[in-house]
This record gives structure tokens, sequence and C-alpha cells, in this order.
């Protein structure tokens, strides 16, 4: 009976328990006295032995006081509190890693009410859950005692990831946001700023971009020293801009993404400061070795990647890393109706977007015999492929990009590659392309990468080993576009679901909030002291006039005081020279060992 | 004068530039009370110092802990209040300002005061400069100019409190728990007869640092060759460089990194026969306990402005154009680091151990320098070794343009007060005609501006006109100094004299412009 309901209600879950036998060295049921079930986990019983149902009963009153409500309960055990809650009208979802236990609640319990009224969460790694169940995470958690107990290394960080998702979804944080100073990452980090927006926290952005051509003056100096002294003093420049920039904004974290101009020396200076410091490294670990000398210097590191990079970080000194794949930004990458006019020029049966990188070279000779496109820079324009370049091989803009996704019937995604001759057999992360064509709404075939899996189902994302099996896919879908329709809706489904920036950040945000406490209480401290500190304030000789500058209810900084005092405009109150003097303190206390 | 105040908010080493200014300042003014303003964190040096009768603290690490929130604003006003309250607590007939920050200018101002020497701050909070040697002082701290300048520091801290520098070192006294700390240091470490050498690794930034494993091999040389046994000195910050340097060495020295509180390396420096360091505040301490020091002047220490203040010390200065350079931008390829060879500072060991006149020739082309007191009573550098004759030369005309010129001057900053006194120089063939001709240029359209502010009512055309002319002399000078950087000391203090004017009506700000062109004029014609 139980299983019929799963199976309505998650198929697959109902199979996977199906097939599972109810018995494991760990588990060891019982008869509690009223002669109910109860079940030892590890040693740890997880009902009470007297009586179960009563315990339950118990721990709904005094544990999740108030109105039925939504809640995502944090252990199943043999389910007598989830049957309880759902007797008393709450809803929502339950969480349990253990299969084989969720079996024997099955066996154990009629669990149809709970089915009803809460989805099972069940058998699920944590990094999945937090990826592919936002919104139970964000919501009232409350952890089943006994089974936190019996089991705290799952449900101990699912705990803290869901503390770390509300205070990220509440918003308010200060971000300092340091973008790369040239390169790809570059408009990883404006979807990254413009996501963590609209998640309500106020971000600054230091644009190291500005200084991108100052960069390049690099290459005007031969002697190989002379460069790297001249790159070296640049950063370091910037380095002092973004300390300036922290004191001044004083962050509750700092985010850098791939290329920003962040050296050792800055980092250790961020770090006395207690801010604490992530970087999101958008690149292939083993093509773009720099990060062996600065990811020690970072508090949290987000890759890409997984394999062996996390084993080679932490030999490097990281302390914390993160798995954090690219993604689409939805209201950038989206299906768009086209005009005729665009329909024309950016339209093709078969379109490719990137730069012209030796493997993508080689391996679209073999394509030379379909109507193809290709856009992007880079590209040399010689044969066979110069007839299908599109503008000389210039740089495609991201709107123009948006409209090549929806005007083609198919697009090609080939990861780059500087030395295989065509498809690397061993490549594992996910371009940001991969998101943003799926955001489109748009058909793509994409060379395989073993991280996909885990981001799309087979249904959502077509990807091919081979030139052979391209082309038999291009033949197939370009004979079958509603297949290939569907096949692009449900992966924009899947990209609106899990995977836009909003819940990257959401969830970078999340664990930082967990490896972090101070970001926490610096928030709850600065909503607290918002207003005592003005009443504070108001008491002090001479400093009514300052703060009548200030908007009332509006957060009040030294660095606010200090711009409400006119430059050379009369006399200076003594209360304008000593906040003046306090300013002087704080930024000479940066330079002091 | 009754009531001194002396402001110095810098490090151990500024404290001891300061003595001979106490010093000098409690003979030429025995019955005034000095009050002498630091920060807390180097409070320990001062037990051993004289000169004071009583002294305030700034505790800024604390304001800084409680700035770090914005909640701690309050706490730390109250705090910067009760500071402010206590140090003025009553008027000075003289506040000195020995440090450069805003932050003194604006404590500065807030203080009931007759004169002021250094920096303040006027109405608008713009910081000012007061007295005309601390003109100078900021004149050269800004560019090209310090290297020209050969008047150090403490000499100029005693003319900024307008008191004679005297011929004597910078002083500090031995407390009893220092010493008994340095013996029993020494003792358990197993210090034979052997005279002992100290090596200062560290320094409060890694470009003024010679490299741990250079200080290693010269250790090495120097207890190999017999004869003395080095110790390394140094605070628990430069325990790194230490370890780096011990695991370089193949004879071990006496460690003493960390070990040592400030009254206990005092002591421990006095029981030493010499010192190698970088520009160090164990190089100051050295000074004052009488040994002499060879000073290592990399990145952008200046031997001449801030090398240790006593006679007898030795300076390595690197043979590059460089040298010593700007404090910004910092240079992002310290190559004077490994420009001293490890044979040349060894060379200059042996002559500061063993006496002569002169060490073995370097190859290297390392400049070498010998420190003494002048017969004005001035700490002097004599180039022993590659100096640069005709940089000397201009240098020290300089040097003795600026006594010339600076003492005797006052407080006030007056372009009328500024006479060149004395005789000495001659005025022959202008030596720099151009900078002679601009500078009369200035003269003559500042004495242009204040006759027309004299009319009535104003030409306004005209003035404008004659404003844009006095910028463009101005903007000649300036490309002139960058064209010939010899001349940017005259320059640079010219522009720091028109830049701290203080007078508002016309006729006063041209007065004050004229009297900056004439000084340079005839600054000029001198050189």
């Amino acid at each position: 009976m139980n299983l019929t309901a799963l199976k309505r209600i998650d198929p697959i879950l109902a199979e996977t328990t199906r097939r599972i036998a109810p018995v494991r060295e760990d588990l060891t049921l019982e008869q509690a006295r009223n002669g109910r079930a109860v079940v030892k986990k590890g040693g740890i019983l997880l009902h009470s032995t007297y009586d179960p149902r009563k315990e339950a009963a118990h721990w709904v009153t005094s544990g999740v006081p108030g109105a039925p409500r939504s809640l995502c309960v944090l252990g199943c055990a043999l389910g007598y509190h989830l049957k309880e809650l759902a007797d008393k009208g709450f809803r929502g979802a339950f969480i349990e890693p253990d299969l084989v236990l969720f079996r024997l609640a099955l066996e154990h319990q009629d669990f149809t009410s709970v089915l009803e009224r809460f989805r099972p969460l069940v058998g699920i790694p944590l990094e999945r859950l937090r990826r592919a169940h936002r919104e139970p995470l964000a919501g009232e958690t409350i952890p089943h005692p006994a089974s936190l107990r019996a089991n705290p290394s799952y449900f101990q960080p699912v705990a803290d990831y869901a503390r770390g998702v509300k205070v990220a979804r509440q918003g308010e944080l200060k971000i300092l946001l340091i973008n790369p100073l040239y390169g790809g990452s570059l408009p990883a980090a404006r979807h990254s700023a413009a996501a963590l927006k609209k998640l309500g926290h106020r971000v600054e952005v230091f644009t190291s971009q500005a200084f991108a051509q100052g960069l390049e003056l690099a290459s005007e100096f031969t002697v190989s020293a002379h460069r790297k002294s001249f790159t070296g003093g640049l950063v370091s420049l910037l380095g002092q801009g973004i300390e300036l920039k922290a004191m001044e904004f004083q962050p509750d974290l700092i985010l850098a993404l791939a290329q920003a101009p962040l050296h050792h020396p800055t980092l250790s200076r961020l770090e006395q400061m207690e801010i604490p410091t992530a970087f999101w490294f958008v690149e292939d670990y083993r093509a773009l070795p720099y990060w062996r000398d600065l990811a020690a210097g970072y508090g949290y590191f987000f890759g890409i990647q997984r394999g062996d990079f996390p084993a080679q970080l932490k030999q490097s000194g990281v302390k914390n890393y993160g798995y954090l794949p690219t993604a689409a930004a939805p209201d950038i990458h989206l299906p768009v109706k086209l005009t005729k006019e665009d329909q024309d020029e950016y339209g093709s049966p078969l379109s490719f977007v990137g730069a012209g990188y030796h493997n993508r070279e080689r391996f679209f000779r073999g394509l030379t015999d379909y109507s193809l496109k290709i856009w992007g820079n880079e590209w040399p324009l010689t044969q066979p492929l110069a007839p299908f370049i599109q503008r000389d091989a210039a740089r495609v803009d991201t709107s123009s990009c948006v409209k090549i996704f929806n005007a083609s019937a198919i697009n090609l995604n080939l990861h780059s590659s500087t030395y295989h001759e065509g498809i690397d057999p061993e490549g594992d992360f996910v371009n940001p392309r991969t998101f943003e064509i799926a955001a489109c709404s748009a058909l793509q075939l994409v060379d395989k990468r073993s991280l996909i899996p885990e981001l799309f189902g087979d249904d959502e994302l077509e990807s091919f080993e081979s030139i052979e099996e391209l082309r038999g896919k291009i033949d197939w879908y370009l004979t079958d576009p509603g297949a290939g329709r569907s096949m692009a809706a449900r992966g924009r489904a899947r990209v609106l679901a899990e995977h836009t920036y909003q819940a990257r950040m959401e969830e970078l945000l999340a664990l930082m909030i967990c490896a972090y406490p101070t970001i926490t209480q610096r928030l709850e401290s600065r909503e607290k002291s918002l207003s005592t500190l003005r009443e504070e304030l108001e008491l002090l000789p001479g400093m009514e006039p300052l703060l009548h500058r200030i908007p009332a209810g509006g957060e009040i900084t030294l660095e606010l005081l200090c711009k409400t005092i006119p430059k050379e405009a009369g006399t200076l109150s003594r209360g304008e020279r000593m906040i003046l003097m306090l300013q002087q303190i704080r930024m000479a206390g940066r330079d002091e060992p | 004068m009754k009531e001194i105040l002396l402001l110095n908010l810098g490090r151990y080493g500024d404290l001891i530039q300061t003595t001979p200014l106490l010093r000098r300042l409690k003979a030429t003014h025995p019955s005034a009370r000095v009050t002498l303003v630091g920060q807390h964190r180097f409070r320990a040096v001062l037990p051993l110092m004289s000169g004071f009768d009583r002294c305030f603290l700034l505790d800024q690490d604390q304001l800084t802990r409680s700035l770090a929130r914005a909640e701690g604003i309050p706490a730390a006003y109250r705090a910067l209040e009760e500071f402010v309250g206590s140090v003025g607590g009553q008027r000075y007939d003289l506040v000195i300002n020995l440090t450069s920050s805003d932050f003194s200018a604006q404590l500065v101002a807030l203080l009931d005061t007759v004169a002021v020497a250094g920096k303040t701050s006027d109405n608008d909070g713009r910081t000012l400069v007061k007295s005309p040697w601390a003109l100078y002082l900021y004149s050269f701290l800004r560019g090209d100019s310090r290297r020209y300048n050969r008047i150090n520091l403490a000499d100029i801290f005693c003319n900024m409190g307008g008191v004679q520098p005297d011929g004597k070192p910078v002083e500090l006294r031995e407390t009893k728990e220092g010493g008994s700390s340095a013996v029993s240091f020494l003792t358990r470490a197993g210090v034979s007869d052997l005279p002992l050498v100290g090596l200062q690794l560290g320094a409060s930034d890694s470009i003024r640092c010679w490299p741990a494993a250079s200080f290693a091999r010269l250790s090495d040389l120097l207890q190999e060759s017999g004869g003395v046994r080095t110790i390394l000195l140094g605070s628990p910050a430069e325990l790194p460089l230490a370890q780096e340097a011990l695991s370089l060495m193949k004879h071990q020295p006496i460690n003493a990194v960390g070990k040592t509180d400030i009254p206990g390396l005092f002591s421990l420096l006095r029981r030493c026969a010499l010192l190698v360091s970088n520009d160090t505040g164990t190089m100051h301490f050295a000074a004052a306990a009488g040994i002499p020091t060879v000073m290592l002047t990399l990145g952008p220490a200046s031997l001449f402005c801030t090398g240790p203040f006593s006679a007898g010390n030795l300076a390595l200065q690197p043979p590059l154009p460089c040298s010593p350079c700007r404090y910004e931008p910092a240079c992002g390829n310290p190559v004077c680091r490994v420009a001293i060879s490890v044979e040349s500072v060894e060379s200059a060991c042996r002559l500061l151990l063993r006496g002569g006149s002169d060490a073995q020739n370097d190859d290297h082309g390392t400049k070498l320098y010998r420190s003494d007191f002048g017969l004005d009573g001035y700490l002097e550098w004599e180039p022993l070794r590659n100096g640069d004759a005709a940089a000397e030369e201009l240098s020290h005309k300089y040097a003795r343009l600026w006594k010339k010129v600076l003492v005797g001057s006052g407080f006030e900053v007056q372009g009328s007060r500024f006479k060149v006194q004395g005789s000495g120089f001659k005025v022959t063939e202008p030596r720099f005609p151009e900078l002679l001709r601009l500078t009369m240029e200035g003269c003559e359209v500042t004495a242009k501006i204040m006759a027309a502010a004299r009319q009535s009512p104003l030409p306004l055309d005209s003035i404008g006109a004659l404003g844009e002319e006095e910028a463009s002399v101005e903007s000649g000078m300036r490309c002139l100094a960058g064209r010939s950087p010899e001349l940017s000391p005259l320059v640079d203090f010219m522009t720091i004299m028109k830049e701290n004017i203080t007078a508002t009506n016309l006729d006063a700000i041209a007065a004050a412009t004229h009297d900056a062109y004439a000084l340079g004029n005839r600054l000029t014609a001198l050189l």
C-alpha cells in the first residue's frame, strides 16, 4: 500500500525502495512496550521504547508549536513523528539519506497520510540536495532529534546549510565583488553581481577590468623580468585599491572571480580585517594552473571541477572547497521572438558559437557538408572552414549569442581544448554555454562531459562522443524538429529550477555563511545596532548636526559621517574634526603590522 | 617658554630620534614643562628616555579595534575625546609636531597653541605645514628632493623645536631590569669573551630587508674567521626570517629573536661590539647604546635622513641610480636587496672591529659612508668609497644653504624672514640660469599682481591674465625640475611654501607668493 502510494508521487524512488532489502547490520528492530515497532541505528534508539506514538505527539506539541504549516523535517526514522505532523495538518517534505531505514518505515508504518502531505527526499547526497531541493531547505526546517543524533554527519550539515540558505535569501549582506582584470570570467562576474542584487544583497563591484588596457602595456617590454615587474606592480596597485574599497565599504564577505587581481599580501590583509573571502574559479584547473599560487589565500575556494582537484587544493593549503558549476542568467539567456531580419542573419540549421580553439577547428572539418554557421573570434580564416565563419571571426556579444541560439535549429557545443583533435575524452567540467543554450530553450548537441549527467537528465540534453554519433544526431533532429523542441523545453526547465546564477550565488553564500559564523553575526549586529547606534551617537557632543545629514533609519558608518562634512566650506566643528580623526585612525590601521 | 608639547606618534626609531631635541629643549628652556605625546604601542621605550616631564599615550590599536564595527564608533569617539581633553588641558607656548599624519594635524588644531612647528590644520580642515624647517622636511619627503638631503631627521627635529644641534648622539639610559635580563640571557647562552656582532634581519617593510641568506653567509664568514660571535636580534614577528637564516648557517649564532623586551634589547646591544642592520628601530637603539652599526641602505631607506645618529657608523648603499627609491609607488622589482654583496658587508664589519681608515676595494661599486658630527653640530656622512663626487658636492652645498637660510627663521613662515645669513657663498656665473630666469619672472608677475590688487576697482581681467602667467611660471619650474632633478629641492621648497600660504586677501597672497619666488631666486643664484 505504501509503495503504491509512493509510486504515485515518485516512481523512481518507489522502485529503488522496492528493490532494497530492509536489512542492515547497524539497524535493529525492536518492540516497544506498547507493541509498536521501534528501530535502533548504530546503537542509538530512534524512538521511545515505551510508546513511540505518544513520544511523537509530545514532540510535535512541544517541538513544533504553532499552527499547521509547511515544514521540512530532517529524519524519517520509522515515521511516527511524520505521521503525527501529517495528522495535525502539517505538510512539506522530509529528508532521509538512509534508503534501508526508509524501507523499514514503509514496512512498519502506514505511510499513506505522510506521503500525501510530505514529499520524500530520500537517499539524496547532500550536494545534490542543496542544488535540486532548494525550496524545502529554504523554508522552515525541523530536525528529528533522534535522527540527528544517529546520523550527525549528514543531518548537521543539512541543518547548517538550511540556516545558511535562509540568511542568503534574507538579503542585506554587504558583498564586495571583485571583477576579473580580463578574460572570459567577466560575464560570470556580471551575472553573479546581478544575481546577488536580486537576492537583496548590497553589492559593491570593484571593476578591475578598467585596467585591462593598462595591462596590455606589459607586452611592450621586451625583457620578461620587466614585464613581470610591471604586471606585478599593477596587480599590487589594484590590490591596494581593493583593500581601500574594503575599508570603506566594510563588506561582510568578498567574492572574487577567476583572474581577479588579488594576490597573497592583499588576501592576508583582508584576513586580518576579518573579512571572509571566496574565490569562484570558473576555469579549467588543468589548463590554467595559476590557482596554485593563490588558492590557499582564500577562505573558500569554489571550482567547476571535481576529480582530483579538491585533493590538489587541499595539498595547496585550501581549507574549504565547493563544487559550483557555472550557470545561465535567465533574464538574459531566454527564448526570444526574432524578426525576420534577425532570423535570416542569425539563423541556420546548424550553428556554433565560441572561440576558434584547435580542437574545434579540427572537429568541425567533419561537418562542412552541412549548412553550418560558425560564430566567434580567433578562428583562422582559412580553408576548409573559412566559408562557414561569420563576420570575419569577430567577437560576438551576448545579445547576438542569444539570437543565434534562438534562431538555430541545432546549436553545437564543443568544449575547448588546445591540444585534442576533437572531443576531449576525459573532459569533465561543463561550460557556461551549455546552460545558456538550454536557458534559451534551444536545442543543443554537446560533447560528452563527465559532470553533465548530474546536471541534466538524458531527456534534457543530447550529447555525443564522436563525429559519427554527432552526425547521426544532427540528421535525426533535423528531420524531427518536434523531438528537439521537447528536449530543449525540458532543458530550459532544468536550468530555471537549478542552474541559474541566482541559485549558484544562493548556494555559495549559504556555504560561506556555514563556514564563517561572523557573517551572520555582523548582519544581526548591524540590524540590531542601527537604532541604538544613532541614539548613542546623538548623546556625543557635537554629533547631532552630522547625524541630521544622514537619513533616519539608514545605515550609519564612519564613512557616511565623514561624507556629511563639507569640504573647505567654513570652520570645522570639534565634532567634525573628531570624526575625521577617527577615520584617519581607521585608515592608518591597515598599514600597521 | 612654559609649556612645550612634542607630538611623535611614530615607532621606536622615530622616538629615539627625538632624544637630541628633548635634550636640547631641556637645556634651552630648563623651566619649561615638556609634554610628550606618543603611541601606546611603543610605550616600552619611554622608561629609557629622558627630557620630558609628562607623557600622554594614544592607544591607536584600541581605537582601530573599536572602529572595526560601526557600533564601536561611540566608544572610539569617547576614548578620543578623553585623550584630546587630557592633552589639551592647557595652553602650549610651542607645539612641535614630528608626525606626518593628517590625524596629528587635526589634533594640533584642537589644541590651544601660541606657536606650532610641523603639521596642523586650518579652519576648513586643510592640512598646513608651519615653520620653515617643517616646510623643508615635507618638501624633500615628496619626491626626488630626498636624495639631495644631507640633514639628518634628528637635526631637523632640533631645528623644528627652535634649538641648535649639539653634536651629540641619540641617547637612552639602561634600566636595571634591562641590564639584568641581558646579562642573564647571555649567561644562559654561554657567551664567552668574544666580541658580539648583532645581526638585525628584519625591517618594517620587506623591501628594506637584506636577504636572510646573505645574513646567514655573513654570520658564517664572521664566525669562521674567528674573533667574534654573532647574535640574531629582532622581534617575535621576525622569527620566520630568523628560522630561514638559521637553517642556512653552518655555524650557529646566539638567537635572541623574540626573546628580549625593549629594555632588554637595548641592554643586549650595549654588550655588543657592532650591529649589522637594515634601516630599523634596532639600529637607532644601537646608536643610543654607543655601538657602531653597519647600515644596509635598501629600498626607500636613506642613510642621510634616518641613518644611525651617532659618530663612527658605516653605511652601505647599492650602486643603483634609483637608490634610495621613492616611498610610492612601491618598487615592483627591488633589485637593491641583492645589490650589496656579503663580502662588502664583511669588509665594513672588519673595518669597524679592527679600526683603520678604509675598507678594502669593492668591485661591485657599493657606496660606503662613515658618520661623524661636523663642527656645526650636525651629523654628516663622509663618502669613503665609490661616492659620486659631483652629487656629493651639490648635496653638501644644498645642506649649507638650507642651514644658512632656515636657521633662526623663527616659527612663522614669512618670506621676508628668510635671510641668507653669514658669508661663504659667492655669486659667480649662474649654474642654473633657467631657474634663475623663471624665479625672476615669478617675482615680476607677483609684484604686478600685488600692484593690481591695490587698485580700486580691481582690474579683474588683468589680474586673471597675471594669474595665468604665474601659473605658467609654476608649470615651467615643475617641468624644469623634471628635466633636471638636481633642481627639485628648490622647486619643491617653493611649491610647499606656496601651498601653505594662509593669507586670504589677494594682496597678501601675492606678497607671500612673491616671497617664495624671491627666496628661490636668491638660493638659485647662490647654488
